[in-house]
């Protein structure tokens, strides 16, 4: 007879590895050492935090009653970061949470009871959240209290956080309960990719967005009571507080609101995991995962006659469409490019709070470095990140399509890349940035428009010199670039240029001349840029790229530790 | 017509094809049968241009296919061995897509691609993802991606693999009578029942070489045996069947 503890053991500690989905990982990914490293990461974060924070507490001169007040701003960040971790794992691990295909069909034929399955899923979820927690607070939790009773301070610390943690993983849990099961399986796998990036941005905007009302003042004005109301991090300063034991009257709503929530969401996640985990089970074999789609629906049709009229040639028309069909229905392709576009949105909501909450008496309607960064952040954003995902192989070995039918040049092949890039990327934002008409007057707005254009073009020829690749169709070499060194520049130039340009802008807009002059030199690099890319796609010798490492005739084993021979023909892959 | 002088392919100096030479003529159906890993679809895959030879050449038309790729690929219709389709888009998506890199004018494409659709029984699913299809269904797909623009040469890896009766009858049907029509048609087949029906010669590979190319009736001739599963028995298999069988039952029941 098989132990149902050895299966439970089995089973608990293979769900709490593909907690990270493992289709985001590259094939030789080790997702062991991943998962130490992101601890790591978390735990370093705690440090660092714990290192800017702490010593202020040690060294002020403050009343323990005034340094415990003084405190509320970090209790609050540390809090909302808890959360914003917990989230960000809730939607990592968002498509392992319920059993997929592959669970039912490997798991199903074998003597393994069902319920041994729910519980192992269940404590590998827990275990998950609970390391998270742990990892960032690693530091903070046992340096940050340091006031208060011995025991109450650290105690009260950590039962706040796993109860913020839990929180939030509770109620994207419970969304993605209910949601299994309202909707048939088919219409929830394609809406659940949508609930999780919805997650995410929203875990984003909270962080970022969370205005500073941790001051007794503010805390206490009956004009921001609605706001607290919906602001989570708050409602957990309050019971941490409450636990604390400091009987400070703004808190006693909210912790109230904090323990009456997590118990919503606690209820609500229980619930509709349960049945949506059983449900689940029984429909993955009946029903196909993917579900037909009505050609006929009226947006759909929208989009195709748009896309029919307004990319003429069939070469380009095809790389469009499988690039944006691959980027919908990929979630690993989706992922990552939300990961951009949430990095760009934190970077834009850092330059636009300063506009959204008038900390500095600019109005909307008055053109600032932060309205102007913003939208620039974003188209950033949103063309490197795609051209990101661009090189992230789908269905690598299906490619043979792409060869076989190569029957136009290869520089035919890279430029409409850049009509792919252009249009998915950079268009969707320009479109946005319309906004710019509502709130700034119309002159301003239509030259600050003039420079995105340019700038959009002007980035997608940058980030695609010497990219020779038809999107998704060449593999991926995991670690071929060092992007430890390459994320520093970029992140370095980027923040520069960005300031600099923004200054540099707004300077410009002063006056028709200047900005005329601006624009002339934006114009002139973009130029230079597409004139490189142009020259570089049409070389004779150039092919369309689908390996990353060429095969080579002799392959050394590397047994003695010196370099291993390649070669590899180009030694600049276009990455 | 399609010639393949003395090509050969080597893996990490491994050879993997030798000396293949043979050609496929206009009107003729040639089969290429091999057991398993005898280089079949490496060879195929040569003529495709996926991979290139280490030595030889392969000549279209009286041309080297590598003097003019896209000319050449413009003429070539390939349904390979495995089903590789990228999953995430509808049967509709995939011709779509395939006429497009094709350069199909779009409304001779849709005309085409409903009438494929509908033809191979398709249609109904044209809006469901390939990852739901089944392995005939997936078969059918790459038939009809193969056939879109009308070529010249058809290479067809296991063509029949999957395809329910009725279907494979249709595809035999459907090869003989593009044959007919002046079309080269190499296909590489396990099936050897289909193969003797359908093909006029065959070319039989064994460790990367060719061991016959003839006509099957000289080659029954010839070799004074009934069938051709006689014929590449002699010629290619070296297992003892009857052995291999007793060990595995024995492997079982241990």
């Amino acid at each position: 007879m098989v132990s149902e503890r050895r299966q439970f053991r089995i089973l608990h500690r293979d769900f709490l590895f593909r907690m990270v989905d493992l289709e985001l990982l590259a094939t030789h990914g080790d997702v062991q050492k991943l998962l130490g490293q992101f601890a790591a990461l978390l735990g370093g974060l705690s440090f660092v935090v714990a290192v800017l924070i702490v010593p202020h507490y040690v060294t002020s001169r403050l009343s323990p009653q005034a340094l415990a007040v003084a405190a509320w701003g970090d209790e609050e960040f540390l809090i909302s970061t808890t959360m914003a971790i917990a989230g960000i794992f809730a939607v990592v691990a968002w498509h392992t949470v319920l059993p997929d295909r592959r669970d039912r069909l490997v798991l199903g034929p074998l003597p393994v009871r069902t319920r041994t399955i729910f519980v192992a899923k269940i404590t590998a979820m827990l275990a998950g959240l609970g390391i998270r927690i742990v990892a960032v607070n690693a530091f903070t939790g046992l340096l940050f209290p340091p006031f208060g009773a011995a025991w109450r301070g650290p105690a009260a610390y950590w039962v706040t956080m796993a109860a913020a943690g839990l929180f939030v993983f509770c109620g994207f849990l419970a969304a993605q309960g209910i949601a299994a099961q309202l909707l048939s399986y088919r219409l929830f796998l394609r809406v659940s990719g949508f609930l999780q990036l919805g997650a995410f941005f929203a875990i984003l905007s909270f962080y970022f967005l969370t205005p500073a009302l941790a001051t007794p003042r503010r805390l206490a004005a009956p004009e921001n009571q609605a706001v607290l109301a919906w602001l989570p991090s708050f409602w957990f300063l309050g019971l941490f507080q409450e636990l604390h034991g400091r009987a400070d009257p703004v808190f006693v709503p909210l912790a109230a609101r904090a323990l009456r929530n997590l118990s919503i969401a606690a209820g609500a996640a229980a619930a509709g995991y349960a049945l949506a985990y059983f449900r689940q089970m029984r429909r993955i074999v009946e029903e196909p995962d993917i579900a037909p789609r009505d050609r006929l629906r009226s947006g759909v049709r929208v989009i195709a006659f748009a896309v029919s009229r307004l990319v003429r040639r069939p070469l380009d028309r095809a790389i469009l469409l499988f690039t944006a069909r691959t980027m919908a229905r990929s979630r690993q392709h989706r992922f990552l490019l939300a990961a951009f576009g949430g990095l760009g949105l934190a970077v834009a909501f850092a330059y636009a709070k300063e506009p959204l909450y008038r900390h500095f008496g600019s109005p909307w309607s008055h053109v600032t470095i932060g309205g102007l960064s913003a939208g620039l952040v974003l188209l950033t954003f949103a063309i490197a990140g795609l051209r990101a995902a661009f090189t992230l192989p789908v269905a690598l070995r299906a490619n043979w399509i792409f060869r076989v039918s190569a029957v136009h040049s290869p520089a035919a092949y890279f430029g409409a890349v850049r009509k792919t890039l252009l249009a998915l990327a950079a268009v969707p934002v320009w479109l946005a940035a319309l906004g710019y008409f509502a709130i700034w007057p119309r002159r301003l707005a239509l030259e600050h428009m003039m420079v995105m254009v340019t700038a959009g073009v002007l980035l997608a020829d940058i980030t695609l010199y010497r990219f020779r690749k038809i999107p998704f169709a060449c593999s991926y070499l995991p670690g071929a670039a060092n992007l430890k060194v390459k994320l520093g520049v970029y992140a370095g130039s980027f923040i520069l240029i960005i300031g600099f340009g923004s200054n540099l802008e707004l300077a410009a807009l002063q006056r028709a001349s200047g900005f005329a002059a601006y624009l002339t030199i934006l114009l002139a690099v973009a130029a230079w840029a597409w004139r490189r890319r142009a020259e570089f796609a049409a070389s004779p010798e150039n092919q369309v790229q689908f390996e990353e490492v060429e095969a080579v005739d002799v392959v050394t084993l590397g047994l003695g530790g010196g370099p291993v021979y390649s070669d590899s023909p180009d030694p600049v892959p276009g990455r | 017509m399609l010639e393949l002088r003395r090509v050969t392919k080597r893996y990490s100096g491994i050879p993997a094809v030798r000396d293949v030479s043979f050609a496929a003529r206009p009107g003729e159906i040639t089969g290429y049968l091999g057991p398993n890993g005898s280089g079949k679809s490496t060879t195929l895959k040569m003529i495709t241009g996926l991979i290139e030879p280490s030595e030889g050449e392969i000549l279209f038309q009286a041309e080297p296919i590598q003097r003019n790729p896209i000319a050449f690929k413009q003429r070539l219709g390939y349904v390979p061995e495995e089903p590789h389709l990228y999953s995430h888009l509808t049967g509709l998506e995939y011709l779509e897509m395939v006429g497009q890199l094709r350069g199909l004018p779009e409304k001779p494409l849709a005309h085409k691609i409903d009438g494929f659709l509908r033809l191979l029984s398709l249609h109904e699913d044209r809006y469901v993802a390939i990852s739901s299809y089944s392995k005939g269904m997936r078969q059918k797909v790459l038939l009809a991606a193969a056939l879109l623009h009308n070529p010249d040469l058809l290479l067809l890896d296991e063509p029949f693999s999957g395809l329910d009766v009725n279907s494979a009858l249709v595809l035999r049907s459907l090869i003989r009578e593009l044959a007919s029509r002046g079309k080269v048609v190499l296909f590489s087949s396990h099936e050897l029942d289909t193969v003797e029906r359908v093909s006029s010669r065959v070319v039989i590979l064994h460790k990367g070489r060719v061991v016959a190319n003839d006509s099957i009736e000289q080659l029954r001739t010839l070799m004074a045996l009934p069938t051709l599963e006689d014929i590449f028995s002699q010629l290619a298999v070296e297992q003892d069947t009857e052995a291999v069988t007793r060990q595995i039952v024995e492997l079982i029941e241990e």
